[in-house]
């Protein structure tokens, strides 16, 4: 079923948007908590918390593509819950794998406010555009679905190596596109 | 920058591109294999669809060795349904959170036979994978088991199974003999243990309505002395459809006596066996009632007109008789998870 129809079948209040929906993403979803979370239960709850966020707004939202907008909301909960978990303790892996580009994207008092940091995503978003395909994969899937290397060095068909070697070429890369465009670092 | 911050730019990208990567894995992945091995690949999977389809063809029924394990799905939804509303909605047996959209997606899924639930979450990851899966078995612990043992599975999805005509239906008319009902976890453990040589084990999970239409009994209690005396079919006329399921009415204390007996020394042979005893309260239901019960029993689920209470053998007292007859609004007890052994002219 197209993502049109699983809307639909939200908009008609119809249980069976929700299967649809687990059917077509489901793995995915999972992943992205996984990808947080590193434990499968947590994860399903988040992914079932999600549905229910789901169901709740949809309507009236009519969101495109469907995935990203499910897969946003799981990540959130899955963040969520990681720091729920993690509350007293260091080094919570979403954290360190956000740190790594910490070196790139400008300082709290460059990018405090809600426009400035939407400027920085669409240049990221420019960015990721220009670049190689495989190379904007590596990077989306590395810091926006919270990937791990091995995992993503499977996906692409790369060493982790090779990936993680990738990954930081196309991190001084960005620093160098934000730079040209007047975002300091 | 804060790493929340951060956190926010990156998850504001264009939503188109993260859609990209999450749909197109695979094509992208497959993209940039070099074209002789993706022709190789695709070579491999064309004779392993032909020898799959050969394999179907001829295979009337499983392997020789195989053990086949028919795990109906018995009242897990609906008692799942009652743990989660009269819980508020949250916990289901297991103690994990279930939201009660998914848990009416599921039912709804189930009434329609599509799907066959296992009680607790992994039941969402097996419905993503199409897959269907047993109550009251935990899949999770089930596949521990397997996995522990080194036990080959594989679980077969009755849907295709029922809907394939010819070779699927003839699969599941011929039962083998090795067919086992599974009330409880602890005795699909024991049974897996007892039985981890066989090399390869099915799952045939189907729904408990065609289970039963198919009058398949437990083997471990349809020994030919425990059917002597007993006349099946006149058993049988007293059962309107659920083989599995005992309805009898109950006018006079003598009777429950009968049964009482009945049940205590059939289960004499059978200590870890447990029976529920379903009451149907149909004029009112009145969980305080159940208080004044003078038996240890466990509160299964309350809801709507029914109260279900399960009781171990030698739990039914004589006071617990005498107080399900003297109640006037008592007009219908159900043994559930019983099959066919007792005689009602006893």
């Amino acid at each position: 079923m197209d993502d049109s129809g699983i809307i639909r079948l939200f908009y008609e209040r119809s249980e069976d948007a929700v299967a649809e929906l687990s059917r077509k993403y489901g793995k995915v979803f999972i992943k992205v908590a996984m990808n947080v979370l590193h434990d499968r239960e947590d994860a399903e709850e988040c992914v079932n918390d999600a549905y229910l966020a789901v169901w709740n707004n949809i309507p009236p939202e009519n969101p495109s593509p469907l995935v990203t907008y499910v897969c946003r909301i799981v990540k959130n909960q899955a963040l969520n819950r990681y720091r729920h978990n993690m509350k007293g303790r260091k080094n919570n892996e979403p954290d360190i794998c956000i740190e790594e580009l910490e070196e790139i994207i400008p300082s709290a008092e460059n990018a405090e406010s809600k426009a400035e940091c939407e400027a920085v995503s669409r240049c990221i978003s420019d960015f990721l555009r220009s670049i190689d395909r495989k190379n904007a994969m590596i990077f989306v899937r590395r810091f926006w679905y919270l990937d791990g290397y091995d995992s993503i060095a499977n996906a692409v068909g790369l060493s982790e190596s090779a990936v993680r070697m990738r990954a930081s070429r196309i991190k001084a890369d960005l620093k160098k596109y934000l730079e040209e465009r007047g975002i300091n670092v | 920058m804060r790493s929340d911050d951060l956190m926010k730019c990156i998850d504001r990208i264009d939503d188109d591109i993260v859609a990209e990567y999450a749909e197109t894995e695979k094509k992208a992945k497959y993209s940039w294999v070099k074209w002789e091995i993706a022709a190789c690949l695709m070579l491999v999977a064309a004779i392993g669809a032909m020898l799959a389809l050969t394999g179907l063809k001829t295979h009337a029924g499983p392997p020789d060795m195989s053990l086949v394990v028919w795990a109906p799905i018995q009242s897990g939804v609906d008692v799942v349904a009652e743990q989660i509303y009269t819980s508020g909605g949250e916990e289901d047996y297991y103690g994990k959170k279930v939201s009660s959209l998914l848990y009416e997606a599921l039912k709804n899924a189930e009434k329609d036979n599509n799907v066959f639930l296992a009680i607790g979450l992994q039941s969402v990851k097996e419905l993503e994978n199409g897959v269907m899966i047993a109550d009251p078995v935990p899949v999770d612990e089930l596949t521990k088991l397997l996995d522990k043992y080194g036990i080959y599975y594989e679980i077969i999805d009755y849907q295709k199974i029922y809907h394939d005509a010819g070779i699927y239906g003839e699969f599941v008319d011929n039962i083998p003999s090795a067919v086992y009902m599974l009330p409880t976890s602890k005795q699909f453990k024991n049974l897996i243990i007892e039985k981890k040589d066989y090399p390869y084990w099915r799952f045939v999970l189907i729904p408990e309505k065609e289970f039963n239409r198919r009058s398949v009994f437990r083997p471990e209690r349809t020994e030919a002395s425990d059917w002597e005396g007993i006349n099946i079919e006149k058993v049988r006329s007293h059962v309107p459809y659920n083989a599995s399921t005992m309805v009898e009415s109950f006018e006079s204390t003598e009777q429950l006596w009968n049964l009482r007996e009945y049940l205590l020394d059939h289960w004499a042979a059978y200590p870890e066996c447990e029976i529920n005893i379903r009451i149907d309260f149909a004029k009112k239901a009145d969980k305080a009632i159940l208080e004044n019960i003078p038996v240890s029993y466990e509160l299964n689920f309350v809801s709507g007109p029914c109260i279900s209470i399960k009781i171990k053998p030698g739990d039914i007292s004589p006071e617990l008789v005498k107080y399900i007859t003297d109640r006037n609004d008592v007009d219908l007890l159900l043994l559930t998870d019983f099959d066919l052994h007792f005689d009602p002219n006893c």
